[in-house]
C-alpha cells in the first residue's frame, strides 16, 4: 500500500551545505503534491550597503558577502567598475587573477567534495566518520584545499580576506621568492589532483540523466574564469551586458533568495554546466584525466558534480603552475583609473556559477545603485525540478528516510552556498562534577 | 614551523570580529617579545572551516579564540583544552564545516597538535558592523592576561 500512502518529509535544517536552509516534501498518492526549498536566512542586504560607497571600497565590501568565495565576488566587481572607468588591466594583472581564481576554485571544490559531498556516495553520515576509513583520501583533499588557500594568501594584504584586491589590479605584487616557493608546492601536488579525478570517477554514483539547461561563461580561447559571454546548451550566446533580456529574477514566498529563470524556464549554473559547455577549452592532460574516468561528458547527471568539480581542481592547479611559471615581478601591480560617471556590468565564473554584478556610477566614481546575482539563487528553481524528477525516478515508495537521504545528496550536487555571514560556535554548557 | 601558535578565528561581522581583535591584542601586549624570534606566531582567520587543520600543521600547542554564544554574559570567557573543545561545540552545525567540526575530523587524521586551546569568548552583537560590542571589548584585556599565564606560567 505504499502507493497510498500520505507523506510529508521535513529537514528543518539541511545539513552539509553553506547556509541555513529547509526542504519540505509532501507526497500524497504517490506524486510528489508538493515540494520547497526553504531558504530562511535574513535576505542579504549588501546591494543596498553599496549604494553611496567609494568604488574603491567595493572590493573589500562584497569580499565580506561569502566567506568561501570572497575572490569571485571582487572579481565581477572589479571588472564591471573597470568596464565604467575604461581601464583596461595589464597582462600581469589578467594573468594574476587567473591565479587568484584558480586559488578559489581549489578551495571550495576540494572542501565541497571531500567533507560535504563524499560521505554521501561512500555510505557515511559526515566526513569525520568517513575518514576514519579513509584517510589518505581526505588528507589529500585537505592538502589541496591548504594549497588554494596559500595562492589566495600570496595576493592577500591581510590574512582574513583577499584584500589585495583594488580596481585596476592589486595593492601590491607577491615577492619573486615568495612565488617560487610556492610554485615548488603547487607542481608537487599535480599528482594529487589527478589522482583525486580517478578517484571520483570511481565512486558509485547513482546513474539519473535529465534534461536541462547549462549556462557558463565561454572565452575565445581558454576555460572561462574571468571573461567571457554568456553562452548555454540551448544556444544562448550573449554579452554580459544583455543578462537582464534573457534572465529574470522573481521571489518566491518560501525563501528569502530570489528565484531566476532564463526564458522562463530553469536552468544549471556551476562547475557541471561549465564542463559541459567547454570541454574543447581544458589542456591536454586534464582532457586525459577526464577521458580516463570513462564518464561522458557533456553529463546529463547531476550526480557527475563531484568528478566535475574534481576536474576544476585538477585545472585551476595545471593553470596555476603555468601562469607562475613565467612570474615576472611588474613594474606596476595595477593600472590607473579614473572614475566618472555610468553604467557597467561583469560576470565571472565563481566556483558555484556565474556571478553576475551590476553598477551605477556617479561622476566620482561613487555607487548609486548595484545589483548583484549570485549563483546560488539561479541554481534554486533548478534544484526544485531536479528533486521532483531524481525523488520519482529513485522511487516515493522508498521509505521516508531513504527519501530524505537522497533528496540531500540531490541538493548537495549544486554545493548551494546559502549564506555564510556568520560563523558562531555554538555551545551546550554541561556541567561535569 | 612555529611550534607555538596563537589564531584567532573570526568573520568581519560585528562580535564575530572577536577573534582577530584578540589577535591583535595579543599581538599589542608585547607578550611575543618574551619568547625567542620563530617560537610563537599570532594569526588570523576568516571562517577557515578544515583549513583550520593546515594552519595548524607542524604546531606543537595551538591557542584558538573564537566568538561563542552559549547564553552566558556577554564578555565571559571560558577555556576548553583537546577533547573539551569538540564535546562541548555543536558538533552539526548548519554552518557547512566548522571549527568543531574540523577539530573532530584533525584528531581523526591525527592532524592536531598535541596541546590544543580554545578560549571562547560570549557575544551579543551580530550586525554587519565593523566594531565589537562594549561588552566584547571589556573582556579582552582580561583573554590577554589569560594567554599570557598560559604560556607564562612562571609569571
Amino acid at each position: 500500500m505504499a502507493e497510498n500512502r500520505e507523506i510529508n518529509i521535513h529537514v528543518p535544517v539541511l545539513a552539509r551545505v553553506e547556509g541555513e536552509g529547509a526542504l519540505d516534501i509532501a507526497i500524497r498518492d504517490g506524486h510528489i503534491a508538493d515540494l520547497k526549498l526553504r531558504i530562511y536566512e535574513p535576505p542579504r542586504l549588501f546591494e543596498k550597503f553599496l549604494e553611496g560607497r567609494d568604488y574603491n571600497e567595493v572590493p573589500d565590501m562584497v569580499a565580506r558577502i561569502c566567506g568561501i568565495c570572497p575572490v569571485a565576488y571582487q572579481m565581477s566587481a572589479v571588472h564591471a567598475l573597470e568596464s565604467i572607468f575604461g581601464a583596461q588591466p595589464s597582462p600581469w594583472v589578467r594573468a594574476m587573477r587567473r591565479v587568484l581564481y584558480c586559488g578559489e576554485w581549489m578551495e571550495s571544490h576540494s572542501l565541497h567534495i571531500h567533507l560535504l559531498a563524499a560521505p554521501d556516495f561512500l555510505g557515511y553520515d559526515n566526513a569525520i566518520a568517513m575518514a576514519r576509513d579513509y584517510p589518505d583520501e581526505v588528507r589529500r583533499g585537505l592538502r589541496l584545499q591548504g594549497l588554494g588557500n596559500a595562492i589566495i594568501r600570496l595576493f592577500g594584504g591581510r590574512s582574513v580576506h583577499p584584500v589585495g584586491v583594488r580596481v585596476g589590479g592589486f595593492y601590491r605584487a607577491p615577492d619573486q621568492q615568495d612565488v617560487s616557493a610556492l610554485l615548488d608546492k603547487l607542481r608537487a601536488a599535480l599528482p594529487d589532483a589527478e589522482a583525486l579525478v580517478a578517484w571520483t570517477g570511481s565512486l558509485n554514483l547513482p546513474q539519473d540523466d535529465q534534461s536541462f539547461t547549462s549556462v557558463a561563461l565561454r572565452h575565445p580561447d581558454e576555460y572561462p574564469m574571468n571573461e567571457g559571454r554568456i553562452v548555454s546548451s540551448a544556444g544562448l550566446d550573449i554579452l554580459v551586458a544583455e543578462y537582464e533580456h534573457h534572465f529574470r529574477e522573481f521571489q518566491v514566498p518560501h525563501s528569502t533568495a530570489l528565484h531566476s529563470l532564463l526564458h522562463d524556464q530553469p536552468y544549471l549554473v556551476g562547475p557541471l554546466a561549465r564542463l559541459n559547455l567547454n570541454l574543447d577549452r581544458l589542456p591536454e592532460q586534464v582532457t586525459r584525466a577526464l577521458q580516463a574516468t570513462g564518464i561522458a561528458f557533456p553529463s546529463r547527471n547531476m550526480f557527475h558534480s563531484i568528478v566535475a568539480r574534481a576536474i576544476e581542481v585538477y585545472y585551476a592547479l595545471s593553470e596555476a603552475v603555468r601562469l607562475l611559471e613565467g612570474y615576472e615581478y611588474p613594474s606596476a601591480p595595477c593600472v590607473p583609473v579614473v572614475p566618472h560617471a555610468g553604467v557597467g556590468y561583469g560576470c565571472t565564473e565563481a566556483p558555484r556559477g556565474i556571478l553576475w554584478h551590476r553598477y551605477e556610477t556617479d561622476d566620482t566614481g561613487r555607487i548609486m545603485i548595484a545589483r548583484i546575482v549570485p549563483p546560488t539563487s539561479q541554481n534554486q528553481a533548478r534544484i526544485e525540478e531536479d528533486l521532483r524528477r531524481s525523488l520519482d525516478a529513485f522511487g516515493l515508495a522508498n521509505s521516508d528516510e531513504d527519501l530524505r537521504r537522497r533528496a540531500e545528496t540531490v541538493i548537495r550536487n549544486y554545493d548551494p552556498c546559502i549564506s555564510c555571514a556568520t560563523h558562531f560556535l555554538k555551545l551546550t554548557v554541561r556541567d561535569y562534577p | 614551523m612555529i611550534p607555538i601558535r596563537i589564531i584567532g578565528i573570526g568573520s568581519p561581522f560585528g562580535d564575530d570580529r572577536l577573534g582577530w581583535e584578540a589577535a591583535e591584542a595579543v599581538r599589542r601586549s608585547g607578550l611575543l617579545g618574551h619568547f625567542p624570534q620563530g617560537l610563537v606566531s599570532v594569526q588570523c582567520c576568516d571562517r577557515p572551516a578544515s583549513g583550520l587543520l593546515m594552519l595548524m600543521e607542524g604546531a606543537s600547542h595551538v591557542i584558538l579564540i573564537d566568538a561563542m554564544r552559549s547564553g552566558a554574559v556577554p564578555g565571559t570567557v571560558r577555556r576548553l583544552q583537546d577533547e573539551e573543545i569538540e564535546m562541548e561545540a555543536a558538533l552539526l552545525s548548519s554552518h557547512g564545516f566548522g571549527v568543531a567540526e574540523s577539530l573532530a575530523l584533525g584528531r581523526t587524521l591525527g592532524m592536531l597538535p598535541a596541546r590544543l586551546v580554545l578560549y571562547g569568548v560570549e557575544v551579543c552583537n551580530l550586525d554587519q558592523c565593523d566594531t565589537l560590542a562594549p561588552e566584547t571589548v571589556g573582556a579582552l584585556p582580561m583573554l590577554v592576561e589569560r594567554i599570557k599565564e598560559e604560556l607564562l606560567p612562571e609569571g
